[in-house]
C-alpha cells in the first residue's frame, strides 16, 4: 500500500474508482443486513423462540429494511452505474467528478451513522423501516437519531448523485450516441434518477422533521392533536413508493440489457418497454402511495381512486414482462449465468408483481395488511427482480471490470441455489398472510410454524449460496482465465473499448483500441485514469480531497447534533461545521488555482437539452428537486394547520411591519443580483462588483432582521417549550431556519464569486456561475415569497 | 380452510369470494406467462450453429397492443369485483343498521395502547383483550389510539383499520350467530348453553408497536343477544 | 432582457407584497384572504422564474421539466389534505 495507492482511493474522483467504491461499500451493507435477517430467521424458526429478545428483534427488523434498502440496493445499482453509464454512453467521466466522490463519501458517512447507532446505549432505531410515527420519535437514546441522521445524509448524497447523473446522460453522450441508441440499462438508470431527484426531498424532509423532534424538542409527531401519523404516512409513502420503483429499474435495466446478448435477436417492443417506464411508471409512481394508507381512515372514494391507480401501474409492468418473454422466441437462447439471472428475475417479479394486484384491492388488504403477504410480496420485487437482475449485471459485467472470465459452472450452482433458496424463503411467507409481520414470537397455531421453519431453511440457502458468488468475483479478480475482448459479443460502448487483460488498477496506463461500434469515439475513460494528469504543483489533476474533507465535516456535525445539548456534541458540531466550511472554500481556491482538471465534454446530441449548457442544466436540475424539498415543508405546514383547531392569530406573533421590510430586502436584492448579470453580460466587471457587493449587503441585511425576529421572538414565549405556542414555533423555526441556511450558503457563495471578480475572472463571453448563482438567488427569493405570507399573513 | 358447516360472516364470505376472483387471475396470469417464458427458453434454445437464424424484427408493437387489451380486461374484471366488494369497508349509518337487522348500530369504543386494547360498550363498560359482541347485530367498533400507531385488525371477519392517535376510525363487522367458522389458528370455546362462544386471540395488532406489538391481542367473545340485551341494561 | 423589463418586475414584487399585507389588513373573511394572497405569492414566483430566472428564454425542454416537480407537488398537496377527511 503506497502512498500513491491510499491517495488513489481516498482522493478519487474517477468514475470507475468510484463506482468501484460504491460496489464494495455497498457489498459490505448488504453483508450485515444480511446477517440482521438471519438472525430474525433464526428467532423465528421454532414457534416460542428466545433467541433475540423483542427489543433486538425490532432493532434488527428496522436496521435490516434500512440498510438493505438504503445502503445496499440503491448503492449497489448506483455502483454499476457509476462505473458503466459513463462507459455506454462515450464519456470519459461524468459532469462533476468532485460532486460523484462527494456523494460517495456522504453516503458512506450516512452508512457510518447507521452502524454507529447499533453502538450507543439503548441501540439503534426500533420502529421499522417506515418509521411510522409517533413510535418513531418517541422510542428512547441516541441511538435512532443517529441512524435518522444518516438517512438524511444518505438522502443528500442521493439527490447530489441524481442531479450528477442527470446532467452526464444529458451532457456527455459521445457523437453518435442518440438517445435512441442509448444502451437500456442507461435508459433505466436515466428513469431511476429521474425518480430519486424528485422522491428523495420528500424523504429528506420527513427525516429532519422526525429527527428536529427527537433532538431539539419541536413537536410535529409528538402533538396528537394534529394527526402526525397520518402527516409521516404521505411524506413517507410519498418518497416511499417512487422508491419501490426506484429500486426495481436499474434490476430491470440490466435485465433488458442483458437478454438480448444471450438471446442473439433485438430485444423485443423496446419503444413500448421505454414508453412504458418513463412515461407511465415514472410519473405514476408518484401518484399510488396511499395504497399503503388503505387502513388510516381516508375517506373510501380516495381508497377506490388510488386503487385504480395501483391497477393501472401494473400494465406498463406487464407490457415490459411480456416484452422480455416475447424477446425469446426465435432467438438462439444461450444459459449463461447473467442470462439465468436475468431470466431468473422476471419468474420472480412475475410472482411479486401478481401478489402487488392483490394488494392494490383495500377490500382485500383488510387482510393482507401488516402480514406475511406483504412482507413475501416486496421482496419478490425488491430481492427476486431487483436483485437477480444486479446479480446478473455483475456476471455480466465482470470480465469488463477484471478483463477475466468467472468460472461458470460455480455461477450455474449459485443460480439453482439462489432461486432455490429464495423461493423457499418467500413462498411460504404468502401462505402466512394470516401471521402479523415483525413479531418477535408466536405460538404454535397453525401452520405457522412449519412455514416459519421452511422459510428460515431457505434464508440459510439463499445466504449461503451468495457465498459462492463472492468467491467466484474475488477468484476472478485474481486469477480468473484472460476473457476475450467482448465475451458476449455485445455492440453497446462498453466492450467496444475494452483491452484484454486489463485490471482496473492498469486503467491509467492502456490505450484504448482504434475503433468501436460507433465509429471514432472508442471512451477514452480508459486514458484519463486518476493519476493521467497532474496540475502545476505536484496535484493530481483528478484527484480532490474535498469530497471526503466535506463527508467527514458532516460526519463529525451530524454525529454532535445527535449528542445535542451535550457539550461533547456542541464540540463535534462546532469542528463539522468548521470542516465542512474551511473544505468548501478549498474546492473553491482549487478551482481558482485550476487544480482540478474537468475532463473535457464531448461534442455529441444533447436532445433534449441542447441548447442549455451543463452548469445551467445542473443547476435547473438541483433546484427542481429543491423545489419537492421546500414543498414537503410547506405541505407539512400546510397540513399541521389544517388540522389544528388552534393557531395562534396572524400578528400577534409576527411583527408583520418588520416581516414586510424584510421581504423587500430580499426581493430587491434579486433585482440587484439581475442587474449584476446584466452588467457581466455587457462586459463590465466593475458594475458587477457594485451589484454583487449591493446582493450581499441586502442579504446580510435579510439575515441581520431575521437574528432580531428570532432573538425577539424567544424573549416573547414564542419557543418549542411553551405548550400553547410549542406546534407554531416547531413550524416557524424549522420552515425558515432552513430557507435562512439557504441565504447564509448563497452569502458564502457570493464571498467566493466577488473574489473572483477582482481577480477579473469574469467576462463578457464567460460568466456562466453568476448567471447559476443568479437563478440559485432567485430561487431562495421566491422560497420567501410563499414563506412570508404562510407564515405572516395567514 | 373453512368447513362449511358453520356460518359465514359476511364480511369474511365477501373476502373470500374476492380473493378468489384474484386467486383465479393471478394464478391463471402467472401459470400462462411463466409457462410461456420457460417453453419458449427451451424451443429456442442455442443448439450449435444449427439452429435457425435469429429474428431481427425489433418492435413487436403487436403483441403490446394484445397485452396491454388482456391485461386492462383482466385488471378492470378485477377492479370491478373489488369495488362490488366495497361494502366490506363501508361504515353502515344507523338507518342502515336497521334496515338490516332491525336495531340500530352497536358502538364500541376502542383505545389501543402499548400494549393492550381497551374496549368501551355502550352501557360505559370497558374491557381490557377482550371483544364482546352480539351475534346478529351490526358492530361499528370506532378506533383511536392512546399512544402510536397500532392496527387493529379481526382476520376471522377480514376487517382491519389503523388505530391512529389524535383520530378516530371506524370498521365494521356483523356476527350471524354465536359460533362462526373460526381459522386453525384461533381456537374457540362455547358454553354448552349456546349463549356464548369465545375465540381465542382473534384480534392482534398488525403494526408494529413497541417491544409489546407480538403480543398485543384481544380474545373475540359473541354472545346472543339476549344476554347482550341483559348485559346493557336496557341501553 | 431590457434592464427596464426587470426594473419592472421589481417593481410588481413591491407592490404585491404591499397588496399582501394590505389584503390582510382589509379582508377579514380568512378563506377570501388565503385565496387572494396565494394567488399573489403564486404571481410572484411566476414573474421571478419567467424573468430573474429568464425561464422564458428557455428551450421548452426545461420549462416542460420545470413544471414536472410542481405536478408532483400538487398531487402530493392534494392528498395531504384529503386525507384528513
Amino acid at each position: 500500500m503506497t502512498e500513491s495507492w491510499i491517495k488513489r482511493w481516498l482522493f478519487t474522483t474517477n468514475h470507475k474508482d468510484v463506482g468501484l467504491l460504491y460496489f464494495f461499500t455497498s457489498c459490505y451493507f448488504g453483508f450485515i443486513g444480511a446477517i440482521l435477517a438471519l438472525l430474525m430467521r433464526v428467532q423465528l424458526s421454532v414457534p416460542n423462540n428466545n433467541f433475540l429478545s423483542a427489543l433486538y428483534y425490532n432493532q434488527a427488523v428496522t436496521m435490516h429494511g434500512l440498510i438493505m434498502i438504503f445502503w445496499f440496493l440503491s448503492p449497489i445499482a448506483l455502483g454499476l452505474a457509476n462505473y458503466f453509464v459513463p462507459l455506454q454512453i462515450g464519456a470519459e467521466d461524468l459532469a462533476f467528478p468532485r460532486i460523484n466522490a462527494m456523494s460517495y463519501w456522504l453516503y458512506l458517512a450516512g452508512g457510518i451513522l447507521a452502524v454507529l447507532s447499533f453502538f450507543v446505549p439503548g441501540g439503534t432505531a426500533n420502529a421499522g423501516w417506515t418509521t411510522y410515527q409517533p413510535l418513531a420519535v418517541l422510542s428512547l437514546g441516541t441511538g435512532p437519531t443517529l441512524a435518522y441522521l444518516g438517512m438524511v445524509l444518505l438522502a443528500a448524497s442521493v439527490t447530489l448523485g441524481s442531479v450528477n447523473f442527470m446532467v452526464s446522460i444529458i451532457w456527455l453522450r459521445a457523437a453518435g450516441v442518440t438517445l435512441s441508441k442509448l444502451p437500456m440499462f442507461t435508459w433505466f438508470m436515466l428513469f431511476t434518477i429521474i425518480a430519486m431527484l424528485f422522491a428523495f426531498p420528500t424523504l429528506i424532509a420527513a427525516f429532519v422533521l422526525a429527527s428536529a423532534d427527537r433532538i431539539i424538542g419541536t413537536t410535529f409527531f409528538t402533538s396528537t392533536g394534529v394527526q402526525p401519523s397520518i402527516l409521516w404516512d404521505n411524506l413517507f409513502w410519498f418518497f416511499g413508493h417512487p422508491e419501490v420503483y426506484i429500486v426495481l429499474l436499474p434490476g430491470f435495466g440490466i435485465i433488458a440489457n442483458v437478454l438480448p446478448q444471450f438471446t442473439g435477436r433485438p430485444l423485443a417492443g423496446k419503444t413500448a418497454i421505454l414508453v412504458a417506464t418513463g412515461l407511465i411508471v415514472v410519473p405514476l409512481s408518484f401518484g399510488v402511495w396511499m395504497h399503503h394508507m388503505f387502513l388510516t381512515g381516508i375517506p373510501v372514494s380516495l381508497q377506490g381512486a388510488f386503487s385504480v391507480a395501483t391497477i393501472a401501474i401494473s400494465i406498463p409492468f406487464d407490457i415490459i414482462t411480456l416484452s422480455f418473454v416475447e424477446s425469446l422466441i426465435r432467438g438462439r437462447v444461450k444459459f449463461a449465468t447473467p442470462m439465468l439471472f436475468a431470466l431468473g428475475g422476471v419468474v420472480l417479479f412475475i410472482i411479486g408483481g401478481i401478489t402487488g394486484v392483490f394488494l392494490s384491492s383495500p377490500v382485500l388488504d383488510r387482510v393482507f395488511r401488516g402480514s406475511y403477504f406483504v412482507v413475501s410480496h416486496f421482496h419478490y420485487v425488491m430481492v427476486g427482480a431487483a436483485i437477480f437482475g444486479i446479480i446478473a449485471g455483475i456476471y455480466y459485467w465482470l470480465p469488463r471490470m477484471t478483463g477475466r472470465m468467472y468460472n461458470e459452472r460455480l455461477g450455474k450452482i449459485h443460480f439453482v441455489l439462489s432461486f432455490l433458496g429464495f423461493n423457499v424463503l418467500y413462498f411460504p411467507m404468502n401462505l402466512l398472510f394470516d401471521m402479523p409481520r415483525r413479531i418477535f414470537t408466536y405460538s404454535n397455531i397453525g401452520d405457522w410454524g412449519m412455514l416459519n421453519g421452511l422459510a428460515t431453511l431457505g434464508s440459510f440457502i439463499f445466504a449461503l449460496a451468495q457465498i459462492l458468488l463472492a468467491y467466484n468475483v474475488i477468484n476472478t479478480w485474481y486469477r480468473g482465465p484472460i476473457a476475450p475482448a467482448n465475451p458476449w459479443g455485445s455492440p453497446d460502448l462498453e466492450w467496444n473499448s475494452h483491452v484484454e487483460g486489463m485490471t482496473p488498477a492498469m486503467d491509467s496506463s492502456v490505450t484504448p483500441p482504434a475503433g468501436g461500434w460507433i465509429g471514432q469515439l472508442a471512451t477514452a475513460s480508459d486514458v484519463h485514469g486518476p493519476s493521467a494528469t497532474a496540475a502545476p504543483g505536484g496535484h493530481y489533476g483528478h484527484l480532490s480531497s474535498r469530497p471526503i474533507e466535506i463527508s467527514l465535516g458532516a460526519l463529525v456535525f451530524l454525529a454532535g447534533t445527535a449528542f445535542y445539548p451535550g457539550p461533547a456534541g456542541l464540540g463535534l458540531m462546532v469542528v463539522g461545521a468548521l470542516v465542512v466550511v474551511y473544505s468548501f472554500w478549498g474546492w473553491g481556491m482549487d478551482d481558482l488555482h485550476d487544480k482540478f482538471v474537468v475532463p473535457p465534454e464531448p461534442e455529441g446530441d444533447r436532445w433534449p437539452f441542447s441548447a442549455v449548457p451543463k452548469l445551467k442544466l445542473g443547476m435547473w436540475v438541483f433546484l427542481s428537486s429543491e423545489v419537492v424539498l421546500f414543498g414537503s415543508f410547506l405541505g407539512a405546514y400546510v397540513f399541521i394547520r389544517a388540522a389544528t383547531a388552534q393557531w395562534p392569530i396572524a400578528g400577534s406573533i409576527h411583527e408583520i411591519p418588520l416581516g414586510t421590510f424584510n421581504t423587500l430586502v430580499l426581493v430587491t436584492s434579486g433585482f440587484t443580483m439581475f442587474l449584476a448579470l446584466q452588467s457581466i453580460r455587457n462586459g463590465d466587471q466593475r458594475k458587477l462588483m457594485a451589484w454583487l457587493a449591493a446582493t450581499f449587503v441586502l442579504g446580510a441585511l435579510f439575515m441581520g432582521v431575521k437574528v432580531a425576529e428570532w432573538t425577539n421572538l424567544g424573549n416573547g414565549g414564542f419557543i418549542l417549550a411553551n405548550p400553547a405556542m410549542s406546534l407554531a414555533a416547531s413550524a416557524y423555526f424549522i420552515v425558515v431556519g432552513l430557507h435562512g441556511a439557504h441565504v447564509t450558503a448563497g452569502l458564502l457563495l457570493m464571498l467566493y464569486l466577488m473574489k473572483k471578480t477582482t481577480r477579473g475572472f469574469y467576462t463578457k463571453d464567460s460568466h456562466e456561475a453568476i448567471e447559476n448563482f443568479g437563478l440559485y438567488w432567485a430561487f431562495v427569493d421566491i422560497v420567501w415569497c410563499f414563506v412570508f405570507p404562510l407564515f405572516y399573513l395567514l | 380452510m373453512y368447513s362449511g358447516l358453520l356460518s359465514l360472516p359476511p364480511t369474511t364470505a365477501t373476502f373470500y369470494s374476492l380473493l378468489n376472483w384474484y386467486l383465479i387471475f393471478g394464478i391463471g396470469a402467472a401459470i400462462i406467462v411463466i409457462a410461456a417464458l420457460v417453453v419458449f427458453m427451451v424451443k429456442f434454445r442455442y443448439r450449435g450453429e444449427k439452429s435457425p437464424m435469429p429474428e431481427h424484427k425489433v418492435e413487436g408493437w403487436k403483441i403490446v397492443l394484445i397485452t396491454t387489451l388482456i391485461s386492462m380486461t383482466v385488471l378492470t374484471a378485477a377492479e370491478y369485483q373489488t369495488f362490488a366488494a366495497f361494502n366490506n369497508i363501508e361504515i353502515p349509518n344507523n338507518a342502515s343498521c336497521m334496515a338490516n337487522t332491525g336495531s340500530p348500530c352497536v358502538q364500541i369504543h376502542l383505545t389501543a395502547f402499548q400494549w393492550g386494547w381497551n374496549f368501551t360498550y355502550p352501557n360505559g363498560k370497558s374491557q381490557i383483550n377482550n371483544l364482546t359482541v352480539p351475534a346478529g347485530r351490526d358492530v361499528v367498533v370506532n378506533i383511536s389510539a392512546k399512544d402510536v400507531f397500532h392496527t387493529f385488525g379481526i382476520d376471522m371477519f377480514a376487517a382491519k383499520e389503523d388505530a391512529i392517535p389524535g383520530k378516530t376510525n371506524h370498521l365494521w363487522f356483523i356476527v350471524p350467530a354465536v359460533q362462526v367458522t373460526a381459522p386453525p389458528e384461533v381456537k374457540v370455546t362455547c358454553n354448552s348453553a349456546g349463549t356464548w362462544c369465545q375465540y381465542l386471540n382473534a384480534v392482534r395488532c398488525f403494526e408494529l408497536c413497541g417491544v409489546g406489538h407480538a403480543l398485543m391481542w384481544a380474545n373475540l367473545t359473541v354472545i346472543s343477544q339476549s344476554a347482550w340485551n341483559t348485559w346493557m341494561g336496557g341501553k | 432582457m431590457k434592464t427596464s423589463i426587470a426594473l419592472g418586475v421589481w417593481a410588481y414584487m413591491v407592490v404585491a407584497v404591499l397588496a399582501e399585507v394590505e389584503v390582510f389588513y382589509m379582508i377579514t373573511a380568512y378563506s377570501t384572504a388565503a385565496a387572494v394572497i396565494t394567488v399573489l405569492a403564486t404571481s410572484q414566483a411566476v414573474a421571478v422564474v419567467l424573468f430573474y430566472m429568464q425561464l422564458k428564454d428557455e428551450p421548452g425542454s426545461l420549462r416542460l421539466f420545470a413544471l414536472i416537480p410542481i405536478m408532483f407537488l400538487s398531487a402530493l398537496f392534494i392528498a395531504l389534505l384529503a386525507s384528513l377527511g
